[in-house]
């Protein structure tokens, strides 16, 4: 079953914010990959709208990254990428350290399945890889995470 | 954070967090706000149309599976009429025709049987575009069909390719043209009955034709070409009627 807009939308959002770590800039990306899919007839009429919308903002987020290289930080982007989270300080920075760790791929693929919430088989869908596939993959990634937090 | 008893007895083990805790973590690591522009975003984003493939096809779902199922028993019938008799067959196979058209004038005419026309062009597409789609599924299936049945029958009649679609084909259009005709001018069930009768018509006249004057002699094949020329213009002129037609209904609903 294909997800409503707003599910969308949501999904990807989580996602450029995983990437960039600040809301504005995510949802403005997130709105750039919209506007383009709006456009790109062929993916949207064969159900393939999470998958477009996800590599165009993929693409976008690297782009936006690169771009901010060259600049410094301003002061809104440094508060929101040390936001404090729900969970202990020395817990988030164990977190970060183990999943820096990971090759990006794996990284990449925990950041859908935990940061834009997409479910098990649209992932699979996505990656063109079947659901089970998936599953080992990330759990291998956990397992992964998991022996670095030991 | 609020530990769960499972998680604290990990934690105070000093050992490794379960996969599960580690989900939930990582959920709480990579959560993000509430976004603030999406529902006016969305609200104003634009909605472009449907491509003209994808509606085409879209189409193709809701023709009734008993009309491709007709069309292909009746052209199972042709076939077998064709394999069975060999010799002397295209008057018979043209006897059917009208039947096999038959099968697509019944989706076409099932707005109009139902009294369903008025709903239909109220919805996101036209009755126009809908009948005009499906019209050319069942017609591109039924003229796919026909390809392969035509090197056959001139096969066993001796006779060019071409000249067998000749033949095939103007009994068909004759019963498409009649039964639009009908429809324009006669509302609810009696169309399908009137359709039939046109089949019946059509298919009778290709044996009196054949027995009487013989015309599916090449002398008579100039009649059959003119033929064919003013019923495909016959069909057109028709169609494009009907269509007008379902706009006026639609008029007239608006006001």
């Amino acid at each position: 079953m294909s997800m409503d807009e707003k599910t969308l939308y949501d999904k990807i959002y989580r996602y450029c914010y995983y990437r960039l770590g600040q809301v504005q800039t995510a949802e403005d990306i997130t709105q750039e990959a919209f506007l383009r899919l709006w456009e790109s007839r062929e993916y949207r009429e064969q159900g393939k709208a999470l998958q477009y919308l996800y590599t165009t903002a993929r693409h976008l987020c690297i782009d936006e990254y690169r771009r901010r290289k060259a600049q410094p930080l301003t002061s809104e982007m440094e508060e929101q990428l040390t936001a404090p989270a729900a969970l202990e300080p020395e817990l988030r920075l164990g977190l970060r350290q183990a999943l820096e760790t990971l090759p990006e791929s794996e990284r990449e693929l925990l950041a859908l399945r935990y940061a834009g919430e997409i479910p098990l088989g649209e992932l699979a869908k996505m990656l063109g890889i079947s659901r089970f596939a998936a599953r080992r993959r990330i759990t291998a990634a956990l397992e992964k995470l998991r022996e670095q937090l030991k | 954070m609020k530990q769960s008893k499972r998680e604290r007895e990990y934690n105070d083990a000093g050992g490794m967090c379960s996969i599960d805790i580690l989900k939930r973590r990582l959920r709480i690591l990579w959560q993000a706000p509430a976004p603030e522009r999406r529902d006016l975003f969305l609200a104003g984003g634009p909605r472009p149309g449907i491509g003209h493939g994808t509606f085409v096809l879209t189409q193709a779902a809701y023709i009734r599976k008993r009309v491709w199922v007709l069309s292909v028993a009746v052209f199972a019938v042709l076939v077998g009429i064709t394999a069975g008799w060999q010799q002397d067959v295209l008057w018979m196979a043209a006897s059917v025709m009208p039947f096999f058209a038959l099968t697509a004038v019944q989706e076409q005419v099932r707005s109009f049987t139902y009294n369903m026309a008025e709903l239909e062009l109220a919805t996101r597409f036209s009755v126009k575009s809908i009948m005009m789609a499906r019209m050319g599924l069942l017609g591109g299936f039924h003229l796919a069909l026909l390809c392969l049945l035509f090197p056959v029958l001139a096969l066993y009649e001796q006779m060019e390719i071409w000249h067998t679609g000749v033949y095939l084909l103007v009994p068909y259009l004759a019963t498409t043209f009649l039964s639009m005709v009908c429809s324009r001018k006669v509302r609810g069930r009696e169309i399908v009955y009137l359709c039939l009768g046109n089949a019946m018509l059509v298919g009778s006249m290709q044996m009196v034709g054949h027995g009487i004057m013989q015309w599916y002699e090449r002398r008579f094949f100039g009649w059959w070409i003119l033929a064919l020329a003013l019923l495909l213009a016959g069909n057109g002129w028709e169609y494009y009627r009907c269509a007008c037609q379902a706009g006026r209904i639609y008029e007239q609903a608006g006001t």
